[in-house]
């Protein structure tokens, strides 16, 4: 059932996949002349993945502060330090800490 | 990617625009890039500034990224950009 029902909006999910790529993309491009502007397009970015229960992309997710929205920038306006087997992600705007672990893989 | 059908349920940030028909006269001829974009309004950067143009009542002419241009009724665009994925029936 659950198959079914993702089949079903396949396209709707596509074309939301295909929207917040490009979002962070002219947020990126953006982001030197205005940051607000980016900080925009990641908040629209956010809001269709969670109408539309898409998931963020991994290397996506990594470069907005999920606390206030505010694109990540590392060395501009986050701070990425490697601490105690994790790597801490600080969004320099709202202080906020994100914690990934650092594991060794095979 | 972008194309012709499914202009109304895409991203619409970035592409290049020019206001064909509008109600106001002075709106007529603005071009420039869609910089934002909320229920009602597109927010347009051009060479004399940042223009705010309603979608209501207006035509306007989309460049996509493969180059070909679409011309839009701007009322079938009014609804939050994140619901316009869920639009049913693409009219171009």
């Amino acid at each position: 059932m659950q198959l079914s029902m993702r089949s079903g909006s396949s396209e709707i999910q596509r074309i939301a996949r295909e929207r917040i790529r490009i979002l962070f993309q002219r947020a990126e491009d953006v982001y030197p002349a205005d940051p607000c502007l980016a900080e925009r397009y990641v908040h629209l970015a956010r809001r269709i993945a969670m109408r539309h229960r898409i998931r963020i992309p991994r290397e996506l997710k990594r470069r907005f502060c999920r606390s206030c929205d505010a694109f990540m920038v590392p060395g501009y306006s986050s701070r990425v330090r490697v601490h105690r087997h994790k790597v801490i992600i600080t969004c320099l705007r709202c202080k906020r800490q994100q914690r990934y672990p650092l594991v060794r893989r095979g | 990617m972008i194309n012709q059908r499914n202009i109304l349920r895409h991203e619409l940030i970035g592409l290049p625009v020019m206001v064909m028909r509008a109600s106001n006269p002075h709106h007529q001829g603005i071009s420039g890039t869609v910089i934002d974009e909320t229920r009602n309004m597109l927010r347009i950067s051009t060479a004399s500034g940042v223009k705010m143009i309603p979608k209501h009542p207006n035509t306007f002419r989309f460049t996509l990224p493969d180059g070909t241009m679409v011309d839009v009724d701007g009322s079938a665009l009014v609804m939050s950009p994140e619901k316009r994925i869920t639009l049913k029936t693409p009219n171009y």
